[in-house]
């Protein structure tokens, strides 16, 4: 990704032109381990949940829109 | 997603949904009470988790309201911390069915009571299946085709030989549908008697899958399936035959109790 914005693909709104954009760690790789609080306010961390189970992972825009 | 009407699945799968967005804890106490969600919404405020993942979305410059977003996708973290599946769409406003990550994940979604079409004849019994109750706009759900057929007939796909037709299900519309790459099964050769070759072919039964994107708000959206393919025994093949079936889908809410957005 270059930081001069004009150069930068904008396509319509807010979307990559292509399907080259960073999608993080690739099949087989771990990913980071973190901690934050759920909509209740309790603290979750990934490494308890990885002990009891798997974990889908969904990475969403926003709950508002 | 949908996860919530998805929970029991994923956890016969031993998978737990964790949701993560830059919303504040309190937007996502609200989210998650209108909409009876169980299963935890975590808040990642200041985007550190999301930026440290490596999916900020970088299209959006610091000083937009917006920024902190991440390009949107799914990951499937193994026990060991490593990542099994990954999902991710270059369009930010496309979400899966949860059936449809199901689906992906190897899990069997319970359908029961979704759209679905059967067509029975003396070769071929088709049963289409849509992998959610309604349409979303914006959504991709997945159309299972699921093709059985009768003993001692099998079916080619491709590639085939010259003067052969190979199984093929196209999907149409006369609404706004996108209609993605069909998902084939994997062939078995199958040795020809008299042909000096094996040729790839499917027999008993196979599920055809075409993912299917709705770019309507509302309606109902109609769905023709057209499944085209020439059945053969060991000792002939006969015509090649078009199955057509008919499917309507409803167009549901995009938030249930939540105004759509323009």
């Amino acid at each position: 990704m270059t930081s001069d914005a004009s150069e930068r693909p904008r396509a319509t709104g807010r979307m990559p032109a292509t399907d080259d954009f960073p999608t993080g760690a690739a099949i087989g790789e771990p990913v980071p381990e973190f901690t934050l609080p759920d909509q209740h306010g309790r603290p979750i961390a990934l490494s308890e949940v990885l002990k009891e189970s798997r974990a889908l992972l969904v990475f969403h825009r926003s709950a508002r829109w | 997603m949908e996860l919530q009407t998805h929970l029991a699945g994923l956890a016969e799968q031993g998978i737990v949904p964790i949701a993560i967005s830059y919303d504040s804890q309190e937007v996502l106490a609200g989210f998650a009470e209108d909409n009876g969600i169980e299963y935890p919404l975590l808040s990642d405020e200041g985007s550190g988790v999301i930026r440290r993942y490596g999916i900020l979305n970088t299209l959006i410059d610091p000083d937009e309201e917006h920024y902190g977003l991440p390009f949107p996708g799914s990951y499937l973290v193994g026990r060991d911390g490593r990542v099994e599946e990954k999902r991710f769409h270059r369009e930010y406003r496309i979400r899966e069915a949860g059936g449809t990550v199901l689906r992906s994940l190897g899990a069997r979604p319970d359908v029961a009571g979704y759209p679905r079409v059967e067509g029975v004849d003396d070769q071929l019994s088709i049963t289409a299946t849509l992998g959610a109750p309604e349409f979303k706009f914006d959504q991709i759900i997945d159309l299972v085709v699921r093709l059985e057929l009768a003993p001692g007939l099998h079916l080619y796909g491709e590639p085939v030989q010259e003067g052969m037709y190979p199984t093929t299900v196209r999907v149409s519309s006369t609404a706004p549908l996108r209609v993605g790459d069909t998902r084939y099964p994997a062939t078995q050769p199958h040795v020809v008697e008299g042909l000096d070759a094996s040729l790839p072919a499917f027999v008993g039964e196979l599920e055809v899958v075409v993912p299917l994107i709705s770019d309507s708000r509302e309606g109902v959206i109609p769905i023709g399936i057209e499944i085209s393919y020439q059945a053969c025994s060991d000792r002939e093949c006969y015509i090649p035959r078009t199955e057509r079936l008919h499917l309507d889908v409803p167009t549901g809410a995009l938030v249930p109790g939540r105004p759509r957005p323009e």
